[in-house]
């Protein structure tokens, strides 16, 4: 079903200008679809392009050439605060460092993109406080950055990505910077949502263990995909 | 944009608290150039009520005619014949008699002091001619002035001032009419009939022990003529112009006649004069220069704390490049990001404005005490102030702000 189709890339080419007329393409007609509910993860070297392609996905960046329908919307035919708009409402990101705003709580965090969407006080505080429960920091909501360890800011980011219930989860290497069993927590975290809230996850990382475990497995190889199949470890 | 204010504001607050020093050395220039502008604004009213209280007080077409020497010579003394004779005032009287309202000559006798057992005032008599360019109606407390009969005949009347009641009568200048008084000039005593009572013009920053103040005891002109030989020649006279007369001209045209009639053959003396107006125009134009100065100098300082703020701005722009990135990412659109730091830049210059507002304000205060006159300060002077430096932040937040909301995300997301 056509409606089903949240992710919707088609023929995507990015190419990069360096200096005069050197023309650098980094990713060669990409085509792909990611179903609504679906926990995909994008694979692949440093250099492979993924990290453009995720910038795509994000529309923190456009294609030079090609179809992105997100949600239904042509996000490529939209202006700059357009865009904003989009993201704000049906993307919610998480970044491998975290990227909390410093010197801020992690409750005025969590906030942050409802109030970009002009969510009242009251009620973005209540639903920041919800989010924060949801990924069991509800008690240290009163904490700065500085005073939370990286798993707990990672969760802290993943409840701001959920602000405004957005389509759309994109994970930059969400784990990278944890060690193994605080990233064990993060990944766990993800499928809780996706299993239970049946949020659409988009995982970019270059570890193939941890894309084993979901529903769909992209690889990405110097700008093409090169392979799609399950992942083996994806738990129904 | 309104449901962010507050978290902007917020935001800045905690960014000002994180760098108090760089904050404060930021805001300094604001500051200084706040308070230099407030501290002046304060000098320049204050002056300009002290000067138009001064010219109500004394009128602003009085003019002065004085004897003065050609040239500054210390062993040329001053002779009866250098002198201005009561002929000679009669002349210019009837020469300029459509644009002179009234001439007055005033003698004094002299400092001395009334007593009455315990009670005394210190006073300094003083002969008048004239009671209309001493006084106006409502500064007579009781009684009435000295009557041209009186003045005719020399009579023993007196008006006395306030501050005497006080300090003889107990305070109700109604008592003292009729009273008479012993006056004690030069170990002689004159003795007077109180006719009125007039309201002292003092000036409060000046007053020392109240009780202890010298006020004027005003007599006829011929009382003190009768007890001083010469005083039938002055050394100044005043006039007053005619309302209407062009003060300045008068001066010049009676200054003319007086030096070609009667000092044209005198190789030491002459006549000059000085007006209210003259005064006043040469009070202002210092006050002007003042301003000028201290404007300049809140200027320039306004104008270095206003790049200050601008550079700091940038450098904190800089370094939160990634928080940009990251709130563009959650959605931030790009006027959110420029009004965020708009905010910012506002709210350290206001900060500053206000801090400086205070400092102007003690700082104004302790000049015009030093001078010796109260300064004031409106509460229009001090919403323009503010508004002035918030307007600053608009102006000098704008380009570091437009700078982070024209950032590219990717960029800011991936700075370092």
């Amino acid at each position: 079903m056509e409606n089903d189709v949240i992710i919707d890339l088609s023929q995507i080419v990015k190419k990069f200008y360096v200096g005069k007329e050197n023309e650098l393409e980094i990713l060669h007609g990409i085509d792909l679809k990611v179903r609504r509910g679906e926990f995909v993860s994008i694979v692949g070297a440093s250099g492979s392009g993924k990290s453009t392609l995720m910038n795509i996905i994000g529309i923190l960046d456009r294609p030079t050439s090609g179809n992105y329908l997100l949600d239904g919307v042509d996000v490529c035919k939209a202006n700059d605060k357009e865009v904003s708009h989009i993201r704000n409402k049906k993307i919610g990101f998480v970044f491998q460092t975290y990227n909390l705003i410093a010197r801020t709580n992690a409750l005025k965090n969590v906030e942050l993109p409802m109030m970009y969407a002009g969510v009242s006080k009251r009620e973005r505080t209540a639903r920041a406080k919800e989010l924060l429960r949801l990924v069991d920091m509800e008690e240290r909501m009163d904490h700065t950055p500085d005073e939370l360890s990286g798993g707990q800011k990672q969760r802290v980011a993943i409840a701001r990505a959920l602000g405004n219930d957005p389509s759309i989860i994109l994970a930059d290497e969400p784990t990278g910077a944890l060690d193994s069993k605080t990233g064990r927590m993060i990944m766990d975290l993800f499928h809780k949502l996706n299993r239970e809230k049946g949020i659409t996850i988009v995982l970019i990382t270059h570890s193939n263990e941890l894309a084993e475990e979901t529903q769909r497995i992209v690889t990405l190889k110097d700008g093409e995909i090169v392979g799609e199949r399950k992942g083996e470890a994806y738990a129904v | 944009m309104k449901h962010m204010l507050f978290e902007n504001i917020g935001a800045a607050l905690a960014g000002i608290k994180a760098n108090k020093m760089r904050s404060f050395l930021t805001m300094l220039g604001i500051l200084i150039g706040i308070a230099a502008i407030i501290a002046i604004i304060m000098a320049g009213n204050g002056m300009s009520s002290y000067i138009e209280d001064m010219m109500n007080s004394i009128g602003a077409n009085r003019i002065e005619f004085y004897v003065t020497q050609r040239n500054w010579d210390d062993t040329v003394s001053q002779k009866e014949s250098d002198l201005i004779s009561q002929d000679m005032i009669r002349k210019v009287n009837e020469e300029f008699k459509n644009e002179i309202q009234d001439i007055s000559l005033t003698t004094a006798l002299g400092e001395g002091i009334v007593k009455e057992g315990k009670d005394y005032a210190k006073v300094n008599v003083l002969g008048s001619n004239s009671s209309s360019m001493i006084w106006d109606e409502d500064e007579i407390l009781a009684g009435r002035v000295i009557l041209s009969s009186e003045q005719q005949n020399g009579a023993n009347v007196a008006m006395v001032s306030d501050k005497l009641v006080n300090n003889m009568f107990h305070g109700n200048p109604e008592d003292a009419i009729g009273q008479e008084i012993d006056v004690q000039v030069n170990n002689q005593y004159y003795t007077y009939t109180i006719v009125g009572v007039y309201q002292s013009y003092t000036n409060q920053q000046m007053t020392g022990s109240s009780y202890d103040e010298v006020t004027t005891l005003y007599v006829p002109l011929k009382v003190v003529h009768r007890v001083i030989s010469n005083a039938v020649y002055v050394s100044w006279f005043d006039i007053n112009g005619k309302e209407g007369v062009d003060s300045h001209d008068l001066a010049n045209r009676i200054t003319d006649y007086m030096n070609e009639n009667f000092y044209s053959k005198n190789a030491n003396f002459m006549i000059d004069r000085y007006t209210m107006q003259e005064q006043a125009q040469m009070a202002n134009e210092q006050i002007g220069m003042i301003k000028i100065v201290m404007g300049g100098i809140g200027a320039i300082s306004l104008l270095v704390g206003g790049i200050g703020v601008m550079n700091i701005m940038i450098v904190s722009i800089t370094e939160r490049t990634r928080e940009i990135g990251t709130r563009k990412a959650l959605g931030a659109t790009n006027g959110s990001i420029r009004m965020q730091f708009i905010t910012e830049a506002i709210v350290i210059c206001l900060i500053g404005g206000i801090i400086g507002l205070g400092l102007g304000v003690l700082l104004g205060s302790a000049i015009t005490n030093a001078i010796g006159f109260p300064g004031t300060l409106t509460i229009n002077n001090i919403i323009a102030c503010l508004l002035f430096s918030m307007a600053f932040g608009v102006f000098f937040g704008y380009y570091p702000a437009n700078r982070a909301a024209k950032m590219n995300p990717i960029d800011a997301l991936r700075y370092e």
